[in-house]
């Protein structure tokens, strides 16, 4: 059964001249047992499809499933099997670390203070766990935030940027941390991140998101399998720019007198054929793996380009 | 539901800078005054004459914070502490961000409703503490001055004292109740501590001048009925309730006497009720409709 189905949902906003459609038909599954990353530049519609999901924001239009029971109608649902961190970790100033998760663990009614003890020392707050909120570090709010989404040991777990404001030995730890709650505990994890780098060493599957609505998804590693780029270094960048471009996807480097071309292994023959037929010379050709972040660039500037083409 | 209002009952006292200021100021203020009198008794008994000008009755000390919120001028004021701490009540979670955290986790009725109950407990436990050291400390004044204490205590004095001080309690309970209830709406509206304190005093003071200003439009606009809709009031229901309590007639406030018949203990009471609850409803709706966005 899918953790979390999505069916034809849209958001709108406002009324008349000043109505914003944040989110348009967005259709989505997210099985259970993996790590499923959100992505999508800023506004693309994320926050607002996670409140959605945590009946935080009512849709305009389209349904929402947790494990197969709608979030509108069984409320029980969220309280039962989903823990959320929504737009990074936000807490009572005033209260301690500790305080907070009591706070949150009674306002869910799975309140025990074993479990808020066995958190702060898994996620290492226990030393800093009766300092107040408004004294700690944001990593250590992202950190007190993760344990608040696993109070009650919910089968889904929501995450907004967790790894927001860690130093890169906390950003390990969390990885692994979220890695363990799936491959160990058998968790689903649904993790919203700007850190596309983070994204592709954690997830199973990807969905990206832009204007809001869902470009691409699937497994990481089909969406980049035969993802590659060429460089190529020219006397004449911009005659052989001229060329390819007609062609393949193709923009000036950062080094002067090379070109990075969004191609496959199997057009390397071609591209060359091209650029000699020309009388263009080509000194070097490297090839280059494209990692999530150059595929979603990809995705959203191509989607942007379209939408000036159509203007 | 206990989980939830050990949840809410720690968030509140936990917040104590507001809740010491805008709560417990109540009490603590009691003490400081009276122990203040006492002190300047000790060191100045010469003074006595100047310090305590005015008779001791101990039965108006006990019952004086259960009605301090429900006159036009110093209550307005004294109405404004108990309003910015159910404006943070209510407000805050948006300020702080926090219900994306709590509203997934509960049905928002559940969530309200213990804040509700939570506030109005805090501070009827505020005004029930100031009136114990307000009516102890009116004894030790007696004791440590030497003058008589009024009315004299016996059995039909504490009886009459008893129903007194029931129906002071009661009308104070609902003044807490309208209070945060005004406060909670506001808040819903604005999702801001300050817009809610400030539009929850201005819901308080609007209402608390309604008379005149309906009587004004009525000779203005030649509709003399206009004034009867004063009679559908909190203010004027709690005024007119509580004339009936002590005095055992309605209220003859000269403006009143405008509106076409006296009303009853009955018709306040209910009137009161109606709002009580119909102003929790519309809190609850409000809240239960609304995008949380922030």
């Amino acid at each position: 059964m899918a953790a979390i189905q999505v069916s034809s949902l849209q958001k709108t906003f406002g009324r008349g001249k000043h109505q914003v459609r944040a989110v348009n038909h967005i259709d989505l599954t997210v099985e259970a047992g993996q790590v499923f990353g959100f992505l999508g530049p800023n506004g693309a519609g994320k926050s607002t499809t996670i409140r959605m999901i945590l009946n935080l924001i009512r849709p305009t239009r389209g349904e929402i499933y947790i494990y197969g029971q709608s979030v509108q109608t069984a409320h029980d649902v969220l309280k039962a099997r989903v823990g959320a961190m929504v737009d990074g970790a936000q807490f009572y100033p005033f209260l301690s670390g500790r305080a907070n998760l009591e706070v949150v663990a009674k306002s869910g009614g799975v309140y025990r203070q074993k479990q808020v003890d066995s958190l702060l020392e898994q996620l290492g707050m226990t030393d800093r766990a009766d300092r107040l909120m408004q004294d700690y570090s944001t990593g250590m709010k992202q950190r007190i935030g993760i344990a608040a989404t696993l109070l009650g040991q919910p089968d889904l777990i929501i995450l907004d940027e967790p790894t927001n404001g860690l130093d890169p030995k906390g950003i390990r730890e969390i990885r692994q941390f979220i890695r363990d709650l799936v491959d160990i505990h058998g968790k689903t994890v649904f993790l919203s991140s700007h850190l596309l780098n983070e994204i592709e060493q954690i997830c199973d599957r990807v969905a990206i998101v832009n204007h809001g609505e869902i470009v691409q998804q699937g497994a990481v590693a089909d969406l980049l399998a035969g993802q590659v780029a060429l460089r190529i270094e020219t006397d004449q960048p911009q005659v052989a720019y001229q060329i390819l471009s007609e062609h393949w996807q193709t923009q000036a480097d950062e080094q002067p007198n090379w070109l990075t071309i969004q191609a496959n292994r199997d057009d390397t023959p071609h591209i060359l054929r091209n650029l000699m037929s020309a009388d263009v010379s080509v000194y070097q050709v490297m090839t280059q793996r494209r990692t999530l972040e150059d595929y979603f660039l990809a995705v959203t500037d191509a989607e942007h380009n379209g939408e000036l083409a159509h203007a | 539901m206990r989980n939830l209002l050990s949840a809410e009952w720690q968030k509140m006292t936990g917040h104590r800078w507001m809740i010491g200021f805008t709560v417990w100021i109540f009490p603590v203020g009691a003490v400081g005054v009276f122990a203040t009198f006492i002190l300047l008794l000790f060191l100045m008994p010469d003074s006595k004459d100047r310090l305590l000008n005015a008779p001791l009755v101990w039965t108006e000390q006990f019952m004086g914070p259960w009605v301090m919120f429900g006159g036009a001028g110093g209550g307005i004021f004294a109405r404004s502490l108990p309003i910015v701490f159910c404006a943070s009540v209510f407000a805050g979670e948006f300020s702080w961000g926090t219900w994306k955290n709590i509203a997934p986790r509960s049905q928002r009725l559940n969530l309200i409703f213990v804040k509700f109950v939570i506030a109005v407990a805090i501070l009827v436990l505020a005004l029930m503490i100031t009136s114990v050291v307000a009516g102890l400390a009116t004894f030790m004044l007696a004791g440590v001055s030497g003058q008589s204490l009024l009315p004299e205590m016996n059995a039909e004095t504490l009886s009459v004292f008893m129903g007194d001080y029931a129906s002071a309690v009661a009308l104070g309970f609902v003044i807490i109740i309208l209070i945060a209830n005004y406060a909670a709406i506001a808040s819903m509206l604005t999702r801001s501590v300050v817009g809610g304190a400030v539009a929850g005093m201005g819901i308080m003071i609007f209402e608390e001048f309604l008379l005149p200003i309906l009587n004004l439009l009525a000779r203005l606009l030649n509709t003399p009925d206009m004034i009867q809709l004063y009679r559908f009031t909190p203010t004027y229901n709690l005024k007119n309730a509580t004339h009936w309590v002590q005095m055992g007639e309605p209220s003859n406030n000269q403006f009143y006497l405008e509106l076409a018949q006296p009303d009853t203990l009955l018709f306040s009471v209910g009137l009161l009720i109606v709002w009580c609850v119909g102003s929790f409803l519309i809190v609850a709706w409000l809240f239960n409709r609304q995008d949380i966005t922030t």
